[in-house]
C-alpha cells in the first residue's frame, strides 16, 4: 500500500494549493501590513492565541450567572481575530469610541504601562452574544480587550464591556472597595475538555456544584486545568475585568484595579 | 519590518503558501480556516528578526509555526459557532481537491492525518514529526501505523484499490 498510497496522495495534495491570484492577493496584503506596520513595529512577544482566547473564555464565563434582559446568559460565544485588531493604546480607542454608538460613556483609553511593569502588547474587539438555556440571544455587544506582558513574559488582559454583569451570585475569593468602588477578586481553576459530551465523574460534578471557584469549559485541544486570578469592577457604565493564567498577586491584580478606578 | 523585503515576501509566499494551506486543512478541516492560519505564520514570521541556518531550518519554522497556530484554533472553539472578524474576502477559500482518497485521510484522527501528511507529503522523518508536533517519536510512529492500519481497512471494506 505504501507505493501506491505514497504517490496518490501526493497527486491528491498537490492539487490543494493557492491559485497565483489567490498569491498576490496574498502578497498584497502582507506588503500593505509591513508599511502600515512600520513606523509603530511592536514585536509579538511570546503570545499564543489559545492562551487569550482562554483567557476570555474563563472571563466570560465568569460572568455566567449574569440576568440580561428578561433571560438568563447560560453561555457566552464570541468571535474575535486570531491576532491582534490594534497595536497602540490610542488605535484601540479609536475603535472604541466607534463602537460607543448610544451607550452614554466612552470607554477611557487603556495606559501604555500598567503597575507591574506591564506593557501594551496588543488590543483585540470581541463581538460577544450572550445566548439562554434555548440558545437564544438574548444580547449582544462589542467588547475590547487589552492584553499586557511584562518583562518576564507574564501575561494579562484588560477586558472592557458595556454588559454590566452585576453580582454574578457567588462568594468571591476577596473583595474590597478602592476609591468607593467596589473590587472583587477571584481564584477560579478550570478544567477544560475537548468534548461537550465527556462524562465527567462524581467528584468533577459534585464540584461544579458545591465549588463557586470550579468550572468546566469545552472545546479544548486536550484536557488540562488552568487556574485564573481575576479581579472585577465596575465604573462609569463599563465593566472592567483583569484576568490572568499566570502567576500575578491579588495585590498586584488589586493595584492595577487601582490604577484603573483613578483614571 | 525585519526579514521583510518586497522580494523575500514574494519568495516565501510562493515558497511556502501552499505548504501552511495543506497543513492548516489537514488540522481544521476548512480552506477558510487554513488561509487564515497562513496570513497568521507569514505576519508572524515577517514581524521578527529570524536569522534562519538554511532553507529546510527556514521550512521547519514554518511547518512547527503553523501546527501550533493550527492547535491554537483549535482551542477558540470554547467560541462555539466562532466565526472570524477578518475583513470580508474578495476571493472565496481554495477548494479541496475532490478526491476519494483524501476524503478518507481527512476521516482519520487529526494526529493521524497530519502525521501521514508530514511523512508522506513533505517526507519527514518520525524524529522530525515528533519535533515539529511536540510529540514522543513513539507516538509518532504509533500515529502513522494506526493511521495506515485504518486507511487499508477503509480501502479494504470499501472494495476500493489504490491504482496505478
Amino acid at each position: 500500500m505504501d507505493h501506491l498510497f505514497d504517490r496518490q496522495f501526493q497527486a491528491t495534495m498537490d492539487r490543494l494549493c493557492f491559485s497565483s491570484r489567490e498569491k498576490k492577493r496574498m502578497l498584497s496584503q502582507l506588503t500593505q501590513t509591513a508599511t502600515n506596520s512600520e513606523s509603530r513595529v511592536i514585536p509579538m512577544k511570546k503570545r499564543t492565541a489559545g492562551k487569550v482566547f482562554a483567557m476570555i473564555a474563563a472571563c466570560m464565563l465568569i460572568t455566567a450567572g449574569s440576568a440580561m434582559a428578561m433571560s438568563r446568559i447560560m453561555w457566552y460565544e464570541g468571535s474575535s481575530n486570531a491576532g491582534y485588531d490594534y497595536n497602540t493604546t490610542a488605535d484601540m480607542a479609536a475603535a472604541q469610541e466607534e463602537a460607543q454608538g448610544t451607550q452614554g460613556t466612552a470607554m477611557p483609553q487603556l495606559p501604555d504601562e500598567l503597575t507591574g511593569g506591564f506593557q501594551f502588547d496588543g488590543g483585540v474587539q470581541v463581538k460577544t452574544q450572550g445566548k439562554d438555556e434555548e440558545d437564544n440571544v438574548v444580547g449582544s455587544w462589542k467588547d475590547f480587550h487589552g492584553h499586557y506582558v511584562d518583562a518576564d513574559g507574564k501575561e494579562l488582559t484588560v477586558a472592557m464591556s458595556y454588559n454590566l454583569t452585576g453580582d454574578d451570585g457567588r462568594e468571591a475569593t476577596e473583595v474590597r472597595s478602592i476609591n468607593d468602588v467596589p473590587v472583587t477578586y477571584n481564584y477560579d481553576e478550570y478544567l477544560f475538555l475537548p468534548d461537550e459530551n465527556t462524562e465527567l465523574d462524581a467528584k468533577t460534578k459534585d464540584r461544579m456544584e458545591q465549588d463557586d471557584h470550579f468550572f468546566v469549559s469545552y472545546g479544548s485541544d486536550a484536557q488540562e486545568t488552568v487556574c485564573y486570578s481575576s479581579v472585577r469592577f465596575q465604573k462609569g457604565g463599563i465593566s472592567y475585568s483583569v484576568f490572568t493564567s499566570d502567576k500575578v498577586s491579588a495585590d498586584e491584580l488589586f493595584s492595577i484595579a487601582e490604577e484603573l478606578i483613578s483614571r | 519590518m525585519p526579514y521583510m523585503d518586497d522580494q523575500n515576501v514574494e519568495r516565501l509566499v510562493n515558497t511556502y503558501a501552499d505548504t501552511i494551506l495543506r497543513i492548516g486543512y489537514m488540522y481544521l478541516k476548512q480552506t477558510c480556516d487554513a488561509e487564515d492560519i497562513c496570513q497568521e505564520v507569514f505576519l508572524k514570521l515577517l514581524s521578527h528578526e529570524f536569522q534562519f541556518q538554511s532553507p529546510s531550518h527556514e521550512k521547519a519554522w514554518i511547518v512547527r509555526t503553523t501546527i501550533n497556530a493550527c492547535k491554537d484554533r483549535l482551542r477558540t472553539s470554547f467560541w462555539r459557532n466562532a466565526i472570524g472578524l477578518d475583513s470580508a474576502i474578495d476571493l472565496p477559500a481554495p477548494e479541496p481537491p475532490d478526491s476519494e482518497l483524501l476524503e478518507l485521510v481527512m476521516t482519520l484522527p487529526k494526529n493521524q492525518r497530519i502525521s501521514i501528511y508530514l511523512y508522506y507529503y513533505e517526507g519527514y522523518s518520525v524524529k522530525e514529526i515528533a519535533n515539529m508536533m511536540g510529540k514522543r517519536e513513539n507516538t509518532v510512529s504509533a500515529y502513522l501505523s494506526r493511521g495506515r492500519l485504518r486507511l487499508r481497512r477503509m480501502l479494504e471494506t470499501g472494495g476500493r484499490r489504490i491504482t496505478e
